[in-house]
């Protein structure tokens, strides 16, 4: 079986903190559909994903990004 | 004294001098309150990304400012009896967030200078998109962000050091 690299983009950028106001970023971690993208499949490590959480749903919350998106990219 | 930072979406159908106002009764509260403002910044009018009492457009400022704890109390207190702030949110940034705001800050005055392209190529980030994965792999992802009670005034950012 073939083993996928996965590098947390977080970590290799050293982020220490998501900024909720930068909304393109956190789109690019979301679904189509406006669906957190998951950590197995970003690659992002369990420290980063949980700021990353918590950064989207602020922005959800202020109407920054979308809860659920009906658009398509 | 801590430093915080707040978000306001204010009725963008409010007149300039009416929205002008909640700015500076903002303002007011933060300084009558023992506390002092850094920046203010006017993000200005904005689409909402979902409507918020029937409105699609709201009128974002960001405050950041240094107050004592119990100052936020008051502050949201404010935010939440003004019928014509849409959404509020205030949080505190510590050191590691302020590194990191003024980096980013710093990130996106350099973008202004580079004309305008389709992809945002400053972080040069591989494309998420080939990587979508199918619905249902989702679940788990949308449940760990409900740990999350979003309208919490007081929210530190501790996970960071915690880790
Ligand atoms: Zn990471």
């Amino acid at each position: 079986m073939m083993k996928k690299k996965r590098i947390c983009r977080f970590c290799e950028d050293n982020v220490n903190y998501i900024d909720f106001s930068d909304e393109r970023k956190l789109m690019r971690f979301t679904t189509e559909q406006g669906k957190i993208i998951p950590k197995r499949t970003s690659g992002t490590c369990a420290k980063h994903q949980r700021q990353l959480v918590r950064a989207i749903n602020r922005a959800r919350h202020l109407a920054l990004i979308p809860y659920i998106s009906e658009m398509t990219r | 004294m801590r430093t915080y930072q707040s978000i306001v979406v204010i009725d963008s159908l409010l007149k300039s001098e009416e929205i002008d106002g909640i700015i500076e009764k903002v303002e007011r509260i933060i300084s009558n309150n023992g506390g002092k403002i850094n920046e203010l910044d006017r993000w200005g009018k904005k689409r909402l990304a979902y409507e918020i009492k029937k409105r699609q457009y709201g009128y974002y400022v960001e405050f950041l400012f240094d107050a004592p704890n119990n100052l936020i109390s008051v502050l949201d207190r404010e935010y939440g009896l003004d019928e014509n702030i849409l959404r509020y949110l205030t949080i505190h940034l510590n050191a590691r967030a302020l590194e990191q705001r003024e980096q980013e800050k710093l990130k996106r005055t350099q973008e202004k200078k580079v004309p305008e392209e389709k992809e945002d190529k400053v972080d040069d980030a591989p494309a998420l998109e080939e990587k979508k994965p199918a619905t249902d792999a989702l679940a788990d992802a949308e449940e760990e962000s409900s740990e999350e009670s979003i309208v919490e005034p007081e929210d530190d950012e501790s996970l960071s050091k915690d880790e």
